[in-house]
């Protein structure tokens, strides 16, 4: 087998004729690209035509889809989502985008590092100032610059398999026919509806997206075509069950293994397979079912004559395609249908914003402008026009016309705002993605947003909104000049600079945030860059590749805002940086952003913030699906306070004896994985390093699990020593004959396939499958391909260099045929376990103590035989190489296990998503995650909001589905006359004793049994040797019995205190601060 | 009356309640049709976030009607 090399991204091949624009990454001195007036030898013209006419794409397209191979490395948490055929789509997709503001530039990145084939940015209009506040990609420099040309060298260092052009000039609707979609931002509802007339009609039909973003208000309209196809309308795998029983009656019932809950709904239709008795079940055909239940449902089909159900069998949904019949704009005006709802508390909102961007639009067309901020006299006129327009509706005319929205939609229309444009641009990135590829359910005709609880709570004067010639004068305009200071002075914490953290940096930048003289924005990750962090960690570059990704996102972020004052440090956050990340930090601290991939991190962050009482912005992502949480001193719970569901873990018998699925198998391979090439091997280096004091530790334990891993030490060392790379080969060889044939053949030796159990029902039923042995053949390409892989792997952990010719099949082949392979005898007694409760797959026996000792003297002996300084190489699992033989080797154990088992396998790709448990992650719904947080900062740092002003955000992209809520208060202990929440802490003064905190606290009506520190306990009720501390200070105690380490600047110590009151009912009470001086 | 429970997945559930069944009751129905146990729920409903309050608040002092939304989601462990 060769190892899996990726191939090299080609945009166009040497011969063909047609020639393809792109930025060549020469510049000059004074930073514009270089106008080369001959093409490059591969067809690429250099130049930047600024008016030429784009040439036939889809001519092109067709002459080079063929040669478009995915770059898995690079999109490999892409993929994850989107799997190779929606890829495959996008890579063949050629997308405009007009209008390259705020929004347009957001839309664009995101698409370009989604991968499609090639990107037009269209403009007509200059670089303004007041566009800095949004578009990442202007500095002052581009002010005057046609704001397509100036966007497009920094685009196209996104994704250089991407091709990023540039119009400049008035777009003909011919012009349209080379795109696949074609998105329109800050364009003029007439023009809009001419265009999208064309694009409608157009065959086959060009997607027509209009967007526009106006301060804190946001709105999109989707025309797919007449007859848009969704070939998959929420991203999820198919589901299915396992068959317990089926009725022969109509309609047939059909009850399912208990084993995980049906995820059916009403009207699926689903496959039945590998039914017996009723075989008429196993046609393929697809069959609607209703009266879903947990664990049953009914077919819609009468089963009175087939064949009697005996056992077996598993049903599948069916994902059916769905097709949209999406009106033009022009219809869609007046006839909009439902629409999709972001905010439930907003039932009347979406109709009122429908009627509102219309007025909008007029006003525009009418004064030639948009409305000013602060003008009442244009927000008049805007109210005014709306009325007027309402009036003409007839019967669907809106009973209200809410002026005061109307008026906060006139003041901020002119301004892009950044979290408007990240948000819009994530939702419209993604709409381009289901429009390309039919992939996700897009949304349909209308959808409109605003976040009016963003605005600052008091009125502002007009002069607030005066522009000050400065970089934020847009953001000024709708948020005034004093939340801007506030913004620029704010100390920031951003823990995490991956996916979320670009994001985020990029969108605190562009709002100037830690941008003044007292600002400051910290940064930490402890992380460096990797490939497949490159799709969708959009301030890195190819060649940042190993780098941290702290420092070259701070780089990059003070690329986009030089006043930035960002510091870039590469240390995780926890218990461990108490010392980097000390009190004096926390507490200068204005708010803590979070930008974080796993749970630990963010539960510890999270008690920090409580402590030193600091607001945390939380976000998270998974896939198509993200969330936002505000935690807001005082005013919401924690983010502890609630808890996650467990993940899903099947029992530990079912992943060793009885596998039913291909994730079983995988974790299976991963758990071998790592217990042969990482575990056995260490403990191999933990045994040579320090004889004694290892089998000490075996002797204490003298358990099965202790025998168990010496039992592995000795056969590495012994038996299964290699010394040779063919002895490698043998060792993979028997490994194959153990895992796939003799375990096999001894459970059906102790467990016949009529076997049964106590009750008498068939042992082997639902889910377990009865598995089958291998017969290893050379010439099986999958059983050599796992050979190879095993036999590299074990030269590695021995240091035996790897020859050349065992890289390939016929000569591993042929190496394989000379192993001697060992006939197989079952044991009688052999002891497997059955029991789903069970953890341990070790089993204890009387004479483990005797075992240990024996295996001791062997180790012994061997030791004799082996170089002093010999050590084996432990092998951590790394799922992102594709050249190390990892997935190789863990695709490989796992694909025969589940030819074992008669499970469906899987390719390479699949494998290292569920084993690598890979999160999987796209550029789209990380960008939406970060806009809503940073709606919710702008609320933080004015600091007048209440909690019902703040908003936390679940949303699936794929769906699409927005869930908004307030977010939920902290919970109230209440006692006596007091009350508190997680965010209190009491504090004590004056270097008290021991006696007199429990006197303070009993003057609460409070009896303490209990005090802490830490981990250890200062003073329990029921210890009298306790009462000996109650004439020591606290702090002493802290120091002396607790250990605690107090830093030179500390002030106070800090217990926690279980507490009860007169009634003996436990009361849970704030941390207490002892202050000793 | 039935109320209509939508999770993350877009996956719907409908949920038979009255007008005196209490919060925890439905979350139980819930854990009933969806397998999501009561604690982990977090159900959405017309913008606030609905809590179990001691003393058992009803379908009626929440002011839930026949045929309302709920939207269950957890929280995203990527980024």
């Amino acid at each position: 087998m060769e190892p899996f090399v990726v191939k090299e991204n080609i945009i166009a091949s040497a011969s063909s004729p047609m020639k393809k624009r792109r930025i060549d990454h020469t510049e000059s001195a004074d930073g514009s690209a270089i106008n080369a007036s001959n093409s490059s030898s591969i067809g690429l013209n250099n130049s930047i035509g600024g008016n030429d006419t784009v040439m036939s794409m889809a001519e092109f397209g067709n002459d080079n889809s063929n040669n478009q191979e995915i770059d898995e490395d690079l999109h490999s948490r892409q993929l994850a989502v989107y799997g190779r055929e929606t890829m495959r789509k996008l890579f063949a997709s050629n997308v405009l985008i007009s209008g390259m503001q705020g929004l347009g530039v957001e839309i664009a990145k995101n698409i370009i590092l989604a991968g499609v084939k090639s990107v037009t940015l269209h403009d007509e209009n200059v670089v303004e100032l007041w566009d800095l506040s949004s578009n990442f990609v202007f500095t002052e420099e581009d002010i005057g610059k046609n704001r397509a040309l100036a966007s497009v060298h920094k685009l196209q260092e996104l994704n250089n398999a991407v091709a990023v052009s540039t119009l400049t000039g008035k777009l003909t609707k011919e012009q349209l026919s080379d795109f696949q979609v074609v998105v329109f931002v800050d364009i003029s509802f007439e023009k809009a509806t001419e265009i999208d007339d064309y694009c409608h009609s157009h065959q086959p039909p060009i997607a027509f997206i209009k967007a526009d973003v106006r301060g804190l208000f946001g709105s999109l309209f989707c025309d797919f075509g007449p007859h848009f196809t969704v070939l998959d309308v929420d991203g999820e795998e198919p589901h299915s069950g396992i068959i317990a029983s089926v009725s022969n009656e109509n309609p047939g019932f059909v009850s399912c293994v208990d084993d995980e809950r049906l995820e059916f709904e009403d009207g699926n239709l689903v496959v039945f397979s590998e039914v017996e008795g009723m075989t008429e079940l196993n046609d393929g055909k697809p069959r609607k079912i209703k009266n879903v239940k947990p664990f049953s449902f009914t077919l819609e089909e009468d089963t009175s004559s087939y064949g009697q159900y005996m056992k077996g069998g598993i049903v599948t949904q069916v994902k059916q395609p769905k097709v949209l019949n999406f009106k033009p704009l022009r219809e869609a005006l007046k006839d909009p249908g439902d629409f999709l709802l972001s905010d439930f508390s907003k039932f009347d909102r979406p109709p009122l914003l429908h009627l509102a961007f219309q007025a909008l639009d007029r006003f525009s067309s009418q004064a030639g402008r948009f409305p000013f901020a602060g003008s009442e006299e244009d927000a008049q006129k805007l109210v005014e026009i709306a009325v007027d327009i309402n009036e003409g509706l007839g019967d669907a005319r809106l009973e209200d016309v809410n002026s005061k929205l109307l008026r906060h939609l006139a003041f901020g229309s002119r301004a892009v705002l950044n979290p408007m444009a990240a948000m819009f641009g994530g939702i419209v990135g993604q709409e381009v993605v289901k429009a390309c590829s039919g992939k996700f359910h897009p949304i349909f005709q209308f959808f409109y947003f605003d976040s009016v609880e963003s605005l600052p709570k008091e009125p502002l004067d007009a002069s607030e909104f005066r522009p000050q010639n400065s970089r934020y004068d847009a953001q000024i305009s709708v948020f005034g000049s004093t939340l801007q200071k506030k913004l620029e002075d704010a100390r920031v914490f951003v823990v995490g600079a991956g996916a979320l953290g670009c994001e985020f940096l990029k969108n605190l930048a562009l709002m100037g945030v830690s941008c003044g003289t007292q600002g400051k924005l910290t940064v930490t990750d402890d992380d460096v860059i990797e490939k497949s962090n490159l799709s969708r960690q959009f301030l890195f570059r190819d060649w940042n590749i190993g780098q941290a990704k702290s420092t070259v996102a701070a780089t990059a972020a003070a690329g986009i805002n030089s006043r930035l004052n960002i510091d870039a440090l590469q240390n995780r956050v926890g218990p461990e940086t108490e010392n980097v990340f000390d009190d004096s930090f926390w507490e200068n601290l204005t708010v803590v952003v979070n930008a974080l991939d796993n749970v630990t991190a963010r539960l510890y962050v999270d008690s920090r913030c409580v402590y030193f009482q600091k607001p945390l912005l939380e976000s998270g992502t998974l896939g198509a699906k993200c969330n936002t949480q505000m935690v807001i001193p005082h005013l919401t719970e924690n983010y502890g306070a609630s808890r996650d569901p467990p993940e899903k873990q099947a029992p530990m018998c079912t992943v060793h004896s009885f596998p039913h699925n291909i994730d079983h198998c995988l974790t299976w391979a991963r758990s071998e994985f790592e217990g042969l090439l990482e575990k056995t091997p260490a403990e191999v280096n933990a045994y040579l390093s320090d004889p004694v004091e290892y089998m000490k530790a075996m002797r204490t334990a003298g358990d099965a699990q202790a025998r168990d891993t010496l039992g592995r030490v000795v056969e590495c060392l012994e038996k299964e020593k290699c010394n040779s790379f063919q002895d490698c080969i043998t060792w993979a060889r028997l490994r194959f004959e153990d895992y796939f044939a003799n375990r096999v053949k001894q459970l059906c030796y102790t467990f016949p396939e009529d076997a049964a159990t106590s009750t008498g029902a068939p042992f082997w039923s639902a889910p377990k499958r009865f598995p089958r042995p291998l017969q290893f053949s050379s010439t099986d390409l999958s059983h050599i391909n796992f050979v190879m892989a095993a036999s590299i792997l074990r030269a590695e952990t021995f240091g035996i260099p790897t020859p050349e010719w065992a890289k390939t099949r016929a000569g591993l082949a042929e190496a394989v045929e000379r192993v001697i392979v060992p006939d197989f005898e079952p044991k009688k007694d052999a002891t497997i376990v059955t029991d789903e409760k069970a953890t341990t797959l070790s089993t204890a026996s009387v004479d483990d103590a005797a075992v240990i000792d024996e295996l001791n003297a062997k180790l012994v002996r061997c030791r004799m035989s082996l170089q002093p300084e010999f050590r084996m190489k432990a092998i951590q699992f790394e799922k992102d190489d594709d050249t190390n033989y990892h997935m190789d080797m863990i695709a490989g154990l796992a694909n025969m296990r589940a030819r074992n088992y008669s499970v469906p396998e899987v390719d390479k790709l699949k494998a290292k998503f569920i084993a690598g448990r890979i999160i999987p992650a796209i550029a789209t719904s990380t960008a939406m995650a970060t806009g809503f947080v940073c709606l919710e900062m702008y609320k933080v740092l004015d600091g007048s909001h209440k909690v019902e002003d703040y908003r936390n955000t679940f949303a699936n992209l794929a769906l699409p589905l927005f869930s908004m809520a307030e977010p939920v208060p902290p919970k109230v202990v209440k006692h006596q006359d007091q009350s508190w929440t997680v965010w209190d802490r009491w504090v004590m003064r004056g270097n008290p004793t021991l006696r007199e905190l429990l006197d303070w606290l009993k003057e609460k009506g409070l009896n303490a049994y209990s005090i802490s520190c830490g981990s250890s306990l200062l003073y329990n009720s029921m210890f009298s040797r306790h009462k000996e501390r109650m004439n020591r200070r606290v702090v002493d105690l802290a120091r002396d019995v607790a250990g605690v380490e107090l830093p030179a600047y500390r002030r106070h110590v800090d217990v926690v205190v279980a507490c009860e009151d007169d009634n003996d009912a436990d009361v849970d009470i704030p941390l207490v601060s002892v202050y000793f001086a | 009356m039935q109320v209509f429970i939508i999770d993350e997945d877009g996956k719907k559930y409908c949920v038979e309640v009255e007008k005196t069944t209490t919060i925890a009751d439905m979350k139980t129905k819930i854990y009933d049709a969806t397998g999501m146990e009561n604690a982990y729920q977090y159900l959405e409903h017309r913008g606030k976030i609905v809590l179990e309050v001691h003393g058992g608040t009803t379908m009626d002092d929440y002011k839930i009607k026949a045929c309302d939304i709920f939207h269950m989601s957890d929280r995203m462990r990527g980024g």
